[in-house]
């Protein structure tokens, strides 16, 4: 046993650099990552208003969550906002990219890969206000285009933004055409990645484009589809940006999600325990998600050894 | 005969085909236009007078009002400062620790490495949503909210986290015999990390770069959670937001210039690093 330790000690001592590499990471990791994860769950059992004592309720917080109309409805228009979204940052992608390798023009199609890239340059909040105009009552542009389509009538305001029955609509239609590089070139690089023997021999079996697409392309980059499936219902589940440029969350209570509850609770209210177990359910609604998915795509825990 | 049937189908498949890239082209100059418009809206809109504004949005004009620029500046100039030291700090420093943590995971065998490497690795199934009001709490605690400080820290102690999953895939990957004989002539392990891994894993670095950078440019919701009365203290894009509520009387064409300062930097950016950018996403680094 003393043995053991002693080499262990060595080993140890013999690997300081490799300590002294890691040392930064890990204060970052532990400080400012798991202490605050921890402390959310442990705050969520607290009645607490951040600054006066903290009172231990147990699981009221989870017990009033969950009889909370507001909270329960935010989980609804959580997924009417989600689904779309998802399924547009899916695909759209997608079809673009084959667009773009299906250009037989070699200048065309480089000249397309860094146009899609050209929204990168503003930064998303001034894309989301700029959209913001073009929402605008009357004389916006989105209000002009409608009238120019008839589906609404010459003169009406429609304020789409505070309109309980044309938000969610107008939302979900915010950045068309819903462009994004990154995404564009992961699947092409993917598309590259297929080998050419396949697409050759399915040419000479007589298999056209669109055949080819839906029995070659979309099997084969089943890979990336379910990555931005996984990595964008995550990041949709706790997204409550546009709610919090754009519509604060009105009108009334029609584009509350969890989150942005959450983050009004917290900074509007002062009702910190509250907050912090909204962001606990999340947290383990999507921890599940992950865990599932990583282990699906063999990916972060789940990596192969081999891969790395 | 035969000839005729061959010449009849070659010429049927090379008008499908030209029928075929036509639509490719016309759909992409559609959705490149929709895509780019509102884009071009903004550049034009900041150099018009607020009445020309009013009568003539969707359209360029002349003369260009460049006065705007300048006002504009004068607003959004302090943000822009900001977010630049941030990034500059927030940059060398993030890279260095996840660089250097991510060489010691990949080339070097020491007790507990799993425990350390899992530990890291866990961290990206903790949603931002579970730590964002604890967070904010801690920095609270260490009385660092309302300053500078509290958005450079993150980039340093937070970010790093994200990378070094990627950056130790890539370690691995290069070759050992690279490290071995570094370490046979005597260099320290240091030196092996900053004279060998690091200058042949620039390009990796330089896309990491690239998305923090813009990750940091686009962020809104931690600076304006954490700087919540010192305005002065905002990043850019959290300003922009704050700067267009707070303005008493809307003048239109200085927020589109203020816009137009504000996504210079990130110009820039795009124009140094499109082709890395390419490059890392095209290069098989991103496996699936």
């Amino acid at each position: 046993m003393t043995e053991n330790k002693k080499t262990l000690w060595r080993r140890i001592v013999k690997n300081k650099w490799a300590y002294a590499f890691i040392l930064p990471l890990m204060i970052g990791a532990v400080g400012f990552c798991y202490y605050p994860a921890i402390s959310g769950i442990v705050t969520s059992l607290f009645k607490w208003n951040g600054t006066g004592t903290k009172e231990f309720i147990g699981f009221s917080n989870y017990v009033e969550l969950f009889r909370d109309d507001i909270f329960v409805n935010s989980i609804g228009t959580m997924f009417v906002l989600l689904v779309p979204r998802l399924l547009i940052g899916i695909f759209m992608p997608l079809i673009m990219a084959e667009l773009i390798f299906n250009t037989k023009s070699k200048k065309m199609q480089s000249f397309y890969r860094i146009a899609v890239l050209l929204p990168m340059v503003a930064p998303g909040v001034v894309g989301m206000l700029i959209w913001q105009n073009i929402f605008e009552p009357t004389t916006g542009l989105y209000a002009k285009l409608l009238v120019f389509l008839g589906i609404c009538e010459e003169g009406a305001t429609i304020d789409f933004l505070n309109d309980p029955n044309w938000v969610i609509s107008t939302i979900i239609i915010l950045g068309f055409p819903w462009v994004n590089g990154t995404n564009i070139l992961i699947y092409i690089s993917g598309m590259m990645s297929i080998s050419g023997e396949v697409i050759e021999a399915s040419e000479l079996d007589g298999c056209g484009t669109w055949r080819r697409i839906f029995t070659i392309d979309f099997p084969l980059l089943l890979g990336q589809i379910r990555y931005f499936a996984v990595f964008g219902f995550i990041g949709l589940m706790q997204d409550y940006g546009l709610q919090m440029i754009l519509t604060n969350g009105g009108p009334g209570y029609t584009t509350y999600v969890p989150g942005w509850y959450m983050y009004k609770l917290a900074f509007t209210s002062g009702r910190y325990g509250y907050a912090c177990s909204i962001g606990t359910i999340l947290f383990i609604a999507i921890f599940a998600v992950t865990l599932v998915a990583f282990k699906l795509m063999h990916y972060g825990p789940f990596a192969k050894q081999s891969d790395m | 005969m035969t000839a005729k049937i061959f010449r009849k189908s070659y010429w049927r498949t090379n008008w499908s085909h030209i029928i075929g890239q036509t639509f490719i082209h016309i759909t992409m100059a559609i959705l490149l236009f929709c895509m780019i418009y509102p884009l071009l809206m903004s550049v034009w809109c900041a150099f018009k007078t607020t009445v020309e504004y009013d009568i003539s949005k969707f359209y360029p004009t002349l003369p260009l009002k460049l006065s705007n620029l300048a006002a504009a500046f004068d607003k959004v100039g302090g943000y822009v400062y900001n977010t630049l030291a941030v990034a500059l700090f927030g940059l060398i420093g993030s890279l260095f620790i996840s660089s250097l943590a991510s060489y010691a995971f990949a080339t070097m065998h020491f007790p507990g490495k799993q425990v350390f490497f899992m530990m890291v690795v866990c961290l990206m199934m903790i949603p931002g949503c579970l730590t964002l009001v604890p967070q904010f709490l801690l920095y609270k605690n260490l009385h660092l909210n309302n300053k500078l400080l509290a958005i450079l820290l993150p980039q340093l102690t937070t970010q790093p986290v994200g990378q070094v999953f990627l950056l130790t895939m890539v370690f691995s990957a290069l070759p050992k015999d690279l490290f071995n004989a570094a370490d046979i002539d005597g260099a320290s392990q240091f030196q092996i990390y900053y004279n060998i891994a690091i200058p042949v894993s620039i390009p990796i670095l330089i896309t990491q770069a690239i998305m923090q950078i813009n990750g940091l440019w686009n962020d809104y919701l931690w600076p304006m959670t954490v700087i919540s009365t010192n305005y002065e203290a905002l990043t850019i894009s959290a300003g922009l937001v704050i700067e267009l509520r707070t303005q008493y009387t809307q003048n239109m064409p200085i927020t589109y210039s203020g816009y137009l300062i504000a996504s210079l930097p990130l110009v820039c950016l795009f124009l140094f690093g499109n082709k890395f950018y390419i490059q890392g996403l095209m290069s098989s680094s991103i496996k699936m």
